[in-house]
This record gives C-alpha cells, structure tokens and sequence, in this order.
C-alpha cells in the first residue's frame, strides 16, 4: 500500500497508537471512568452496552496493565465491584485522544 | 455499541442514565409541585399551622419512599457511579449560592415587612405589574432553568416541564387574584402531568433493566 504524500507524519502517528484503549469497547469502558470517581460492574454494563462476559474480559485487560483499578467490597453482604481509572489510565487515555487528532486531525482528503 | 465516541455525548448519557433514565426525578418534581398547588386549599381546611406541618409531613413521606425506591428498585437495576470530587465542589457551590441567595431574600423581605427598610412603590406601577409581575419574572424562570437542565442534560422532556410549571404557577395565580379560585388547579394538571411521565419512565425503566443475576 503506498501511502498518499504529506500524510507520513499522520500514519506515523497512528502506528504508535495505543490499542489497549484503541479498542473501541475498552476505549467506551474509559471514557466513561474518565466522567466519575468510580463505577461498578452494573453501571458499566449500562452505559457501555457490553455484555457480562464482554465487559468482564475487558476491565480484567485494563487492570493488567494498570489503567484501571478494581475493588471489591461487600454491601449487604454481596460481593460487589467498583472500577476506577488510575492516573495511568488517564494518561493513557488523553495521549490516546491527542494521538487520534494529530493523525486524523491532519490527514488529508 | 458505537464505534465513534463522542466525550459530549458520553457525559449527557451518563447524566441522564444517573439522574433522569428511572423518572424517579420526575415523579418527585411532580409531587412537590402538585403538593403545592392544593396548599391553599388544604389551608383553608386545616388552618395554617396544621396544613404546614401535614405539607411537611408529606414531603418527607416523598422523599423517604424516593430514597427507599432509588435503593431497592433503580440502583441494583443502574449500577452505582460515584461523582468526580471537581463535580461534588461544583454541586456543593450551587447549593452553597443557592442558599445563601434564599436567605438574602428571606432577610430582604422581612426588613420590608417591618418597615425597616422604604417598601419598594409599587403602587405608581400599572395595576398588572404589581399583581402579576413577580409570577412573571417566576414563569420565565422555570422556562429558563429547566432548558438549561433538559439542554445540558439532553433530556428533552425537562424543556416541557420547564413550560408546563411556568405556565401552570402564572395561570394558577392570575386566576386566583381575577377570579378568586384558591384551588390552583392549572399547576395541579400540569404537576399530575409530569408524574405522570415520570411513572410511565419509571415503568419503562424497569422493564427495560433487570437485575443482573451475577456478581456485581
């Protein structure tokens, strides 16, 4: 594939990008942690629309790598677990987004 | 899911999944303000310090069974999401604003009503002006500050709400002042209106979410 001239800064960009939150299911699992302190697995599932398992998979990656903090804590004596976006986390994710504009933001027709 | 994220968007939907989604909100504005629209009826019944004490009564009865609902019915349907302390600041601001200017008007009314200070003249305004003027300036308000929560929020319902108690509270008022009816009865329709809705969200809510079987 050849790239078109003037756009090598662009896909330059785009190469470095980072797919843990490149992942668009991860990438929404973010964003909204980026709004609160902290959310549980149900608010996630809500706004997110992943299902159970989807979203499951997807925070046990985040924390993995250390984007995401996990908590569990029992309320009324059942388990419960909230996830918080860590300061790598939000890193991650304003270098994610600064990232896309530069390569998308720049591209050419 | 969608595949293009857009911040705006995201916020406006978990504003609106947290505040707006289980019409809880909705059922609560409408009680408050259907309350307030029987007062002077029930006041000519009970007397004034009785139809207070029942209206606070009531209202805590309301948020009491608001509180118990949000636990038992929206949360474990929802989810839980705890606010950003910069959005707990702004929150405490508003409130802190909020009371401060109801105090200020507390303070000003009472030093007018005491004679301390001149009394505003009203009397060289035309006669609609000083009847109806404050509950004007009421309406526009309600108008104004429920677009810009239905805006901010992006719940295009709160921009009826915004219409239906403006209008309810300035008819309700030029009725009793032009034709003497205690019962305000155009904010009562439009307060049963709004809980209406809020029912009719609560239900869709419900039907919409259940409870999630595993580990939360």
């Amino acid at each position: 594939m050849t790239i078109p001239e003037g756009n090598e800064a662009q896909v330059q960009a785009l190469q470095n990008v980072d797919r843990i939150v490149h992942e668009p299911a991860r990438l929404a699992v973010l964003t909204y942690l980026s709004l609160v302190e902290s959310a549980d697995f149900v608010f996630l599932m809500r706004t997110t629309g992943l299902t159970w398992g989807n979203l499951s998979s997807h925070l046990a990656r985040l924390e993995e790598v250390g984007y995401v903090a996990i908590e569990k804590e029992f309320v009324q004596k059942k388990p419960h677990t909230m996830a918080r976006l860590t300061q790598a986390g939000r890193d991650a994710l304003a270098k994610y987004r600064a990232t896309m504009q530069t390569a998308l933001g720049g591209l050419s027709e | 899911m969608p595949e293009m994220i857009d911040v705006g968007e995201v916020r406006k939907r978990a504003v609106r999944l947290l505040r707006f989604k289980d019409g809880l909100w909705d059922i609560l504005l409408g009680s408050v303000f259907l309350l307030m629209s029987v007062y002077p009826l029930t006041r000519e019944l009970l007397g004034p310090t009785w139809n207070a004490l029942a209206f606070g009564l009531v209202l805590i009865v309301l948020l009491l069974g608001a509180a118990w609902a949000r636990v038992a019915l929206v949360i474990p349907r929802r989810g839980v999401a705890k606010p950003r302390p910069s959005t707990t600041r702004t929150i405490t601001l508003v409130f802190r604003v909020t009371l401060v200017l109801a105090l200020l008007t507390v303070v000003l009314w009472t030093l007018f009503a005491t004679s301390v200070l001149p009394r505003p003249p009203w009397g060289k305004a035309p006669g609609w002006v000083h009847t109806l003027a404050p509950d004007i300036l009421v309406a526009t308000l309600f108008v104004l500050i429920f677009s810009v929560v239905a805006r901010s929020a992006g719940v295009g319902r709160v921009y009826l709400y915004g219409w239906l108690l403006g209008f309810g509270t300035l008819a309700s008022t030029a009725l009793e002042r032009h034709a003497g009816i205690t019962f305000h009865f155009p904010l009562a329709i439009a307060a049963g209106i709004i809980v209406i809705v809020g029912i009719g969200v609560l239900i869709r809510f419900l039907r919409e979410f259940s409870i999630p079987k595993a580990e939360v």
